[in-house]
Formats: C-alpha cells, sequence, structure tokens
C-alpha cells in the first residue's frame, strides 16, 4: 500500500549544525533497501518529502536530513518517541555492478552514498563540503580524500577539482556522485572528459514519489526523478536537457538551478 | 472517432496523472495512449495542497492535489509546441465561475488543442468544481455556453458521479454546447487517518476516490448519462485492463480515460489496454468498437421488445384458449 506507515523515532543524532540522523525501527525498509532508494517521509500536518536511507543496522534504518525548508526544518527538532510517517523504499538506486567504484558526495550527499561501502568492497571517496564543521561521517567510508571550499580541513577545492586530480592518477569503473546539482553537473563534465561511468541522485519536486502524479518529471524524456531515478546514468543525464539548468517547483513553474 | 477527432485507439490518458509537462504528455503518447489531456490549467499559479496528497486505500487510492498548475501564461509557453505529441492532447482547464472560464479559453485559444475539457467536478479544492456549485445543471449550462461563446474547438465537459442529477446536469451541459461527456470524477471524498497518531493522512483531509472501486460507479454514471444525451460519453474510472474498458464502452463510452492504472500496470498501460481490447474483439468475433459502444443499451432494448413480444404472445395464447373454451 502507497500509504504512510507511521514510526516511533527511536533515535537523533546532531551531525552537524544543520544535519541531523533520524533512526527509527522499519525491519521491511531495511531488508529491502538498495543505496541511493529513497523514503517519502510523512510529518504528521506539515508535509511529506523525499529523503534517502542513509543508514541500514539491523532492522534500524536512520535519514540524514539537512535544514532546506518548513519539513526539514520541523525534522530537526524532532524528539525521540515521535512518530513520522514513512513510504518506500522507492526509486531505482545506484549501480552497484562495477568493480571499482568511485563515491563524489558534497554537504549532506554524502549521507546515501555512505550506505554504498556495505553492499560494496572496493569504494574510495570524495567528500566535499563547504566548511569542516559540516563534514561528518568520514569514518564510514575506509579510503577518503576531503575537500572544502575554505581549506578548513582537507585540501582548499571544490568536489570536481579533486575529482579531477583523483582521476589523473586512478582509475575507476564508475563515479556515484551526490550533492547539490550544480557540483553533479560539474562532476559529469569531468566524468565525460575522462571517460568514465558516471551515475548521480538528482531530486525535483515530488508528490505522490511513485510516479503518478508527474510533477517530477523531466525534460524532454518524461523521465520520473521519484519512479525512473533518482539515480540517473551517464547515458540519461547527458540527454536530460533541463539537468543542471532548470527545475520545476510544487506548481510546475520553472526557476533556474 | 470522438466528436471529429480521430484517434488510433480509445484509450485516453486522463486528466490529473504524468500531465503536468509536454515532455511527460509525449512520453504517454509514445507510450500508446489514443490521446492525451493536460492537468488542468488555472488562470492564476496554483501551489496546490501540501504532501501527501495521495496515497493508496483498499480498492485505489485517494488524491487531493489542490489543482497545482503553474497558471495559464506559463502553460502557454510549456504547451506552445504540441506538434512533438503524435495523438491528440485535450486541454482541461478550471475556473472559479462561467465568466473566469470564459477568460481562461480566451487566453488558451492559441495553444493548439485538439480539444477543450471543462473540469466542473474536483470534490476537493475550495473554490472550484463540485466545492464551488459546479455540479448542478444550471451552472454546467452556464459554464458550457460561456466557454462555447469563445472557442469553435470540441468541448468535453467533466462530471462528478457524486450526484443524483448526473443525467439532468449531461443534458444541461448538452444544451449549453457540450460536444462530449467525460464520466467521472474522483468519487467520495473519502477520509483516512492514521492510527498511531490520530491525524488524518492527507493534507486537505480528505480526497477524491480513483480505481477500481469507482470502475462499478462508474460504468452505472456512463450508462445513465448514455440514455440521457446524444453526444459521446467518454468513459473514465478504474479502467485499467482492456476488459475494463470494453465494459465501459458497452455501457456507452466512445473512448475510455486511464489514469489510476498507469501506478498499477505501468506507463506502457495504454499499449496494453489497447492490444487487450483487440484481442477481446478477435477471440468474440467482433469487427468494429462501433458494435461494442452502447451494446448493453441494445441488448437492454431487445429484451424489453422480446418481453414484450413474448407478452402480447401469452395474450393471443390466453384469448384463444378462452374463446375455444367458449366454443365448447
Amino acid at each position: 500500500m502507497e500509504k504512510p506507515e507511521t514510526v516511533k523515532v527511536s533515535q537523533v543524532v546532531k551531525e552537524t549544525p544543520s544535519i541531523v540522523t533520524i533512526y527509527f525501527k522499519a525491519p521491511k525498509v531495511a531488508s529491502l533497501v538498495k543505496p541511493g532508494q529513497f523514503l517519502m517521509v510523512w510529518i504528521p500536518r506539515v508535509d511529506e518529502i523525499p529523503i534517502s536511507v542513509s543508514s541500514v543496522d539491523d532492522d534500524i534504518v536512520g535519514i540524514t536530513v539537512k535544514k532546506v525548508g518548513e519539513a526539514t526544518e520541523v525534522l530537526q527538532k524532532i524528539d525521540p518517541g515521535e512518530y513520522i510517517g514513512i513510504k518506500g523504499p522507492y526509486g531505482n538506486g545506484f549501480d552497484l555492478s562495477q568493480k571499482r567504484l568511485l563515491l563524489v558526495g558534497g554537504g549532506v550527499g554524502i549521507a546515501p552514498l555512505a550506505l554504498v561501502p556495505k553492499h560494496h568492497k572496493r569504494t574510495s571517496a570524495i567528500v566535499a563540503a563547504k566548511d569542516k564543521e559540516e563534514l561528518f561521517w568520514l569514518t564510514r567510508f575506509k579510503d577518503f580524500n576531503v575537500c572544502t571550499d575554505n581549506g578548513s580541513m582537507g585540501k582548499k577545492a571544490f568536489a570536481p577539482d579533486l575529482l579531477k586530480h583523483t582521476l589523473k592518477h586512478e582509475k575507476f569503473d564508475s563515479i556515484l556522485c551526490c550533492g547539490p546539482e550544480i557540483m553533479i553537473k560539474k562532476c559529469f563534465e569531468v566524468a565525460q572528459k575522462n571517460r568514465t561511468h558516471f551515475q548521480a541522485s538528482l531530486e525535483r519536486w515530488m508528490k505522490c514519489g511513485f510516479g503518478l502524479c508527474g510533477s517530477c518529471s523531466m525534460d524532454p524524456s518524461g523521465s520520473r526523478v521519484c519512479k525512473d531515478g533518482p539515480v540517473f546514468d551517464s547515458r540519461a543525464l547527458s540527454q536530460l536537457t533541463e539537468f543542471g539548468d532548470y527545475k520545476r517547483n510544487g506548481s510546475g513553474a520553472k526557476h533556474p538551478i | 472517432m470522438l466528436c471529429g477527432i480521430e484517434l488510433k485507439n480509445p484509450t485516453i490518458l486522463a486528466s490529473g496523472v504524468l500531465g503536468t509537462t509536454l515532455s511527460s504528455l509525449r512520453r504517454v503518447a509514445e507510450n500508446g495512449a489514443g490521446a492525451v489531456t493536460l492537468k488542468s490549467i488555472t488562470l492564476k499559479p496554483k501551489h496546490g495542497h501540501n504532501n501527501p496528497i495521495l496515497i493508496e486505500v483498499e480498492g485505489g487510492f485517494l488524491n487531493a492535489v489542490g489543482y497545482s498548475n503553474p497558471g495559464v501564461e506559463a502553460a502557454k509557453k510549456e504547451f506552445k509546441d504540441l506538434r512533438t505529441i503524435n495523438v491528440p492532447v485535450i486541454g482541461s482547464i478550471v475556473a472559479g465561475d462561467a465568466k473566469e472560464f470564459g477568460i481562461l479559453m480566451e487566453k488558451i485559444s492559441d495553444i493548439n488543442f485538439a480539444a477543450i475539457e471543462l473540469a466542473l467536478s474536483c470534490p476537493h479544492t475550495p473554490g472550484f468544481g463540485v466545492m464551488a456549485g459546479h455540479s448542478t445543471p444550471k451552472a454546467a449550462k452556464e459554464i458550457t455556453k460561456e466557454v462555447r461563446k469563445k472557442t469553435k474547438l470540441p468541448l468535453f465537459v467533466k462530471l462528478s458521479p457524486n450526484t443524483p442529477e448526473l443525467g439532468k446536469i449531461a443534458k444541461a451541459a448538452e444544451k449549453g454546447g457540450a460536444d462530449a461527456i467525460t464520466a467521472v470524477n474522483t468519487m467520495g471524498p473519502g477520509m483516512v487517518i492514521d492510527i498511531n497518531t490520530g491525524h488524518h493522512v492527507l493534507d486537505f483531509r480528505c480526497g477524491g476516490m480513483s480505481g477500481p472501486a469507482l470502475k462499478p460507479i462508474a460504468v452505472r454514471c456512463v450508462y445513465d448519462i448514455y440514455k440521457s444525451v446524444k453526444i459521446p460519453v467518454i468513459g473514465v474510472g478504474g479502467i485499467s485492463t482492456g476488459n475494463d474498458a470494453i465494459e465501459m464502452m458497452m455501457a456507452g463510452a466512445t473512448a475510455v480515460g486511464v489514469g489510476t492504472a498507469v501506478h498499477y500496470r505501468g506507463i506502457d498501460v495504454f499499449k496494453k489496454i489497447s492490444l487487450e481490447i483487440e484481442d477481446f474483439m478477435r477471440e468474440l468475433g467482433y469487427e468494429s468498437l462501433d458494435e461494442i459502444i452502447g451494446l448493453s443499451h441494445k441488448k437492454e432494448e431487445h429484451a424489453k421488445l422480446e418481453e414484450r413480444r413474448r407478452g402480447r404472445f401469452k395474450r393471443l395464447l390466453k384469448r384463444r384458449k378462452r374463446k375455444t373454451k367458449k366454443k365448447k
């Protein structure tokens, strides 16, 4: 049933000043979810928004949320014992069939990628953030490189620059990317130049979450981010004309990215 | 053929599902729809209700989207070039009253739609449809008449099943100048409460019901409307398979709308339904859809005639018996 099932929040962990991880017991989700898939998370009387699963431990599932709007603000302040509704897991998730994977995450975008090392042995990571305060979960990656916009930790660089540098020295079979769309777009260009397979998780305004309403469909193919995505590979990305250019809001009006 | 519009098959994408952008409509057309309908356009941009807007229940879905759309000016840009869609595109509009419907019609008249659908039937958006009192014979006639003045395109009027006056409303729309009736919109509204928290789940509290549970209601509505008007009926409500479509057509539908079934069977549900209709026709030896459309009415008339004939025969027999008795 595509209907939110309410679960009790078991633990809330503050990862950075603007990011929290919310844990709850959800055996079904825990057994089904693949890295890159998401849940529609309902905050009663507020809203329902898509959030990637970032952690699975036995039957405890975690979602990591950054404050961006009304719903995420309420989620920042949620306490253990309160209820949230979950629907899913939805979407296609990352393709983990390749041998050597490079994970590239920006900001809260490293959260869904943090699930990959559990499912795949040969992974390296590039973790990017504005500031060292916004970095979290580095220990989840066995082999990682850090960069920050202001150089407060790791290299002073943006993710695409570090990616370019990394690809000069090492070869990967696929790059898995998640973060702000401008960062994804630039990383994609780097990957294209290096002829490395690339896949990225995109965000669009979702309503139903399971492919019926059409509000997250992208131009020109009409691909639904919730159902056909949220992960799109090099081929799909190079055909999506709105990727890195514009997106639609809740009414369907276009806005530049 | 539907109001002079050539359809390569009788499946039409119903309004409200995947009809938000040109790309999305094109994808549905490529997946076998005979025609596609836009998600309804309003004069001003509308954000609609907050999430959740759509939830599954026993027998279908409840939705309360709240007519989210970017407004007519943005829609004019979005749907400027419909030539990339290889099937007829039906423009759907909603407004608060007849006058506003007229203004909206004028504004979209430069988009190359094949037909216009007037939604008079949404059960869950304040200021529109049922909640604005559009589901009465008087309002239906008034609105259709006003839009009729502004366009020569075929006009479809979409009605709600939640009224005992359905036949009258359809007739009023026909008098107002409608070229077809789309029947039906969602039923209800219904409501779902989360029992762990006691909160209602849909943001708008209640929502219109679509899906398999709506089908028998829709079939009955189409049947009733077919009886009361001369214009074609487009049957919508719970159609997921070729058999569902055949049933709806036997009730009197010339074409069928498909929406919720996209969830059950994928975007190519249109292709699947069309093939299933063809299979059914081949198996039962039908040569044309015309033999199927309204068949149930023909059967009923036939049965009535038979009964009358049998009644007459019985009366004759009785008379003869009486006569023979007298002779004795």
